[in-house]
Order: C-alpha cells, then sequence, then structure tokens
C-alpha cells in the first residue's frame, strides 16, 4: 500500500476533497472533525518523534497525499496507512537533510534557546512568567488548583508531591499526569495568546 | 534523579530517540490505533521537560534531550514555559508561605510546606485548613499582584520602555560554567599581535549546568542586559589577509574534539541545531578566535556561538600549541574560559 512518486507539481487539497475525506472517516461531520484533529495530533507527534524539524509541513504533506491515494485505492486500515505515508514522507525528509548544504558557523546567528543563563533566554522566559501571572486566573478552578498543586512543593519533595496529589485526586500518576497535561496545554493557548497580544504596539 | 515507572520507560526512550527502529515502528503502530496511549505519550512530553529544566535527567538522558529531544521548535517552547512555570510554582510557594505565617497563627503548621496539608488524615483539619489556606492563596495573590502591577508602574516611570529586551531583562547571574577537565598550562613566552603579555589557557572550576529552578522574586529590577563581549567585533569580520595573519601570530582556536557534531552546521530547511555559547575571557588583547579557518571573533574577551558538541580550546602562536582546554558545550549554556596573563 505505497504511495505514488510525488508528482513535481504539487497536488492541491480542495474542498471537495477534504469532505470526501471527512465523510470517508465519519458520516457524523462533528465526529469527522473531531477524528481529523486526532490523526493531525498524532502526526505532528510522530514527525516530532522522528527528528523532522518542521512537522507542520510534514503533516499537511501527509494529508494531502493519503487524501490523494484515498480516492485510488480501498483502505483496510485507516491509521496504518496514514502511518505509512507518514514513514516515506520522514524518509524523504531525512534524505533531503542529508544532501542540504553545510551553512558555515558564521551565517548561522542567534540559535532558539532551551534555558540557561543567557540573557535572551531569560527575556523569553520572563515574559512568559509575567503571562502566568494573568493567565493563571483565567483558567477553570479544577485546571487552576491542579496547576498550582503540580509546581508548588518543597525543593526535592517532587515525587512525594505527585504520589500525595494522585492520593488526594484518587488517580493514578499515569492519569494524574494526564491532567495535569491537559490543564497545562490549556494554559499554554492563553500564554500564547497573552505573548501574542503583548508583541503587538 | 528523574525516577520514572517501568511501564513509562519505554514512552521516555521513544521520545528520547532511543529506541531501535524495530521498537519505534512497533510503538507508532500502537498509539495510532490507542488515542489513550497517544495521549500518555503527550503528557510524558511535558514531564520530561519539566525533568530536564530541573536538572534532574541523568547525563546521557540530557544528551539525548538536547542532541535528539529539541529538534523541534514547538519543544523549544515548551521548554521555555516549563521553566517559567518552575520559577512561578517558587514564587507561590514563597509568597503562600509568608501570607499563611500571618494568617493562620493558632493552627499547628508544619513548617512552610503545602505538602505538608496532605499529612492531616482528620477530615475536619483538612477542612479547616482548606478554607485557611485559599484565604492564604487570595491573600498571597492579591499582595503579589499588587506587588507587580506597582513594580510595572516603577519601570513605567523610570525606566525606558518595558517592551525593548534591553530594560527587560533581569540582571544575569553568573553564566554557568561547563565542565573543563584539564588543568591549567602555563606556556612558554608567546607573540601576540598587540597585546604583549603572554597567554595560558586556565579553565575554571566545573559547575552544573544551570537547569536548577531558584526562587527568584518576581520584582526583579530592570537592568540592562549585560554587553556580549564580542558585540563590537562581529562574527567573521576578518578579512582573508588579516586571516592569514591571525594563523601565523598569537591566536584562540576552536577545534571540535570526537564526540562533536555539525561543526559547519548543517541546517535543514531553516532548521538550526541546538547551540550554546563559549565566553572566552581574559585581558583585552588583539587575540582572535578562530574556527575551521574562519574567525569568530577578533579579539578577547569574546562570546562565540557554538553547535552543542564537546571542543578543544587552543592558544595557538604561529603553527605551534602553547596550551589547550576542553569544553562541552550544551544546549543554551554558556562555557568559560579563561585566558590569564602570565606574570
Amino acid at each position: 500500500m505505497e504511495s505514488t512518486p510525488v508528482s513535481k507539481e504539487r497536488w492541491a487539497l480542495d474542498g471537495p476533497a477534504l469532505d470526501t475525506f471527512l465523510t470517508y472517516l465519519d458520516a457524523d461531520r462533528e465526529r469527522a472533525g473531531e477524528q481529523y484533529e486526532k490523526i493531525r495530533q498524532k502526526l505532528l507527534t510522530f514527525f516530532r518523534c522522528n527528528g523532522c524539524w518542521n512537522p507542520e509541513d510534514l503533516v499537511d504533506d501527509t494529508i494531502d497525499r493519503m487524501i490523494r491515494r484515498l480516492s485510488d485505492v480501498e483502505v483496510q486500515n485507516l491509521m496504518s496507512f496514514i502511518r505509512g505515508i507518514a514513514r516515506k514522507v520522514a524518509w524523504e525528509y531525512h534524505q533531503k537533510a542529508r544532501q542540504a548544504r553545510e551553512t558555515p558557523l558564521d551565517e548561522v546567528g542567534e540559535l532558539p534557546q532551551s534555558g540557561g543563563p543567557d540573557p535572551e533566554i531569560e527575556y523569553e522566559v520572563n515574559r512568559r512568567l509575567r503571562c502566568l501571572d494573568s493567565c493563571v486566573p483565567l483558567l477553570a478552578p479544577d485546571d487552576r488548583e491542579l496547576i498550582m498543586q503540580w509546581y508548588i512543593y518543597d525543593k526535592g519533595q517532587k515525587i512525594e508531591n505527585k504520589r500525595r496529589l494522585a492520593e488526594l485526586r484518587s488517580a493514578s500518576p499515569g492519569t494524574l499526569r494526564v491532567q495535569a497535561y491537559r490543564a497545562r496545554n490549556r494554559l499554554q493557548k492563553l500564554v500564547e495568546k497573552c505573548l501574542a497580544e503583548s508583541r503587538t504596539p | 534523579m528523574w525516577q520514572v515507572a517501568e511501564s513509562d520507560k519505554q514512552l521516555i526512550r521513544y521520545l528520547l530517540g532511543d529506541l531501535s527502529a524495530e521498537e519505534r515502528d512497533r510503538f507508532e503502530g500502537r498509539y495510532f490505533e490507542d488515542d489513550a496511549l497517544h495521549e500518555q505519550l503527550l503528557a510524558m512530553e511535558e514531564e520530561l521537560v519539566d525533568a530536564y529544566v530541573l536538572g534532574e535527567l541523568s547525563a546521557e538522558q540530557r544528551q539525548h534531550f538536547e542532541h535528539f529531544f529539541l529538534r523541534s521548535p514547538e519543544r523549544y517552547e515548551k521548554v521555555k514555559l516549563a521553566r517559567a512555570l518552575v520559577r512561578f510554582g517558587d514564587q507561590q510557594a514563597h509568597s503562600l508561605a509568608q501570607a499563611s505565617s500571618g494568617i493562620l497563627p493558632t493552627v499547628q503548621r508544619p513548617k512552610h510546606s503545602l505538602r505538608s496539608f496532605f499529612d492531616f488524615t482528620g477530615f475536619r483539619l483538612q477542612l479547616a485548613f482548606g478554607g485557611a489556606a485559599l484565604l492564604a492563596i487570595l491573600a498571597a495573590f492579591v499582595i503579589w499582584q499588587n506587588g507587580r502591577q506597582s513594580q510595572m508602574a516603577r519601570n513605567r516611570t523610570e525606566g525606558p520602555n518595558l517592551e525593548s529586551p534591553s530594560s527587560r531583562i533581569p540582571a544575569m547571574a553568573p553564566p554557568a560554567v561547563l565542565p573543563s577537565p584539564t588543568p591549567a598550562m602555563t606556556p612558554p613566552s608567546v607573540r601576540p599581535l598587540s597585546a604583549p603579555s603572554p597567554l595560558a589557557v586556565t579553565p575554571r572550576p566545573s559547575e552544573p549546568v544551570a537547569a536548577q529552578p531558584s526562587y527568584q522574586p518576581s520584582k526583579t529590577p530592570a537592568a540592562p542586559p549585560p554587553q556580549r563581549a564580542d558585540t563590537a567585533q562581529p562574527l567573521a569580520a576578518l578579512s582573508e589577509a588579516e586571516l592569514k595573519v591571525a594563523q601565523a601570530f598569537l591566536h584562540v582556536e576552536i577545534v571540535p574534539s570526537e564526540d562533536a557534531r555539525d561543526i559547519a552546521i548543517r541546517r535543514i530547511g531553516g532548521a538550526p541545531a541546538a547551540s550554546g555559547f563559549v565566553q572566552i575571557d581574559g585581558p583585552q588583547a588583539q587575540t582572535p578566535v578562530l574556527m575551521n579557518g574562519t574567525a569568530l571573533a577578533r579579539q578577547v574577551p569574546a562570546r562565540v556561538p557554538l553547535p552543542v558538541g564537546k571542543y578543544e580550546i587552543r592558544i595557538v602562536d604561529g603553527d605551534k600549541i602553547l596550551s589547550r582546554g576542553t569544553v562541552e558545550v550544551t544546549a543554551a549554556s554558556v562555557s568559560m574560559m579563561t585566558i590569564r596573563s602570565q606574570q
């Protein structure tokens, strides 16, 4: 169930093709939308975890190819089919990466940073800290409480804190982690909005 | 050290790119079919980022994290948010401890810990504590919020535009120093381009690479950012002729050691690799810093960006290596080497 070689001219995903695909996912449009979003998220995870820098573009490429192929072949297992295409897209990405020219060090300039004492990073972290001040109170009470409980603990007591938190919420550690992830995800969206607003003059 | 359940180890190994091709393929097949497993994976991704920010990863995990995990811009963003959240938690804990000590004078409250709230088993005591703690949180939040607002107002009236990075950056802590195991070396007499004193490389004592969160009051005074030592001298500012002269005389050379990757950085579709900095300190002198025949700085002191990896820093005079030291560059860190005048 391999997809055809990529044509030079990129096939464009148009409205009818997307409609056909959504119908394929589920007759109910709302449920089809949810399914579509889940597929996108899994593909994003897939490309991130396969060392691809621009997962969004690769997800779009994968979905384009998948929809294109769906009209030609009968698919027994959609997720397996999608994963097959994604693997091919990732393989092509890494092939191109190997052929890419090397960039001299002096052309690299400032790179995104992850943390540490660098002043630019401190500035970025402090911007987020200021946004947290305003965004945490905007969370739903349960999310807010969980975020506070998740991040407030004595030094060296992180494990014990989570154990107690799981007990308090009658949740397994895995469930608690997922709850915290969801709350943090909602918080992240608020922070992103706050950061975008703080950039506008 | 970060402790994870046995059942979670596969998730972590997958996230760190540490599974074999066969294991990875099997695992991907599972989460493509299983929404719950996919969500667990995403949740573990967040926890992994927290562990990195808190400095809890093993050396090997950290290496995988920086070389593999951080290849995506979304993940850089997660690291920044995690750092902010950890500080946020520290500040809240601090405010909470201060506020609750005033609000709950008659209740025996063990130390200043929020977790101790969960130690009590009596329901009524929990209820009473819950109410009091809620009050404390609210009070702390109001105090803290007011403090921040007044600080912002002060900054608006006293300082330059808050949006300007230079005014928003708090005073920088001393940069982290990465392991630089070679002892100080004393070169024989040397011939500097303009500074007359001979030089010796003296690696500074090691410190861990930062990531430990520390309480930082939210009211950090606005301070200008520290001047980059090499800001006046842009990278590769030497002409070819100057470069030849520099190579013939005293200069600092950065040479990737075996573990260093991507020295000529391979950038794909605008994708930058993880990088850090090496700060080369010492008496100001026209001693250029070169790497692979390219000038990274015209003089020392200088701060040069480098891809993550291990490097050897050499003081070279013509074709003679006077001294050498090694340094490891990790993502977003500043590794320091000090060049001292020899008396």
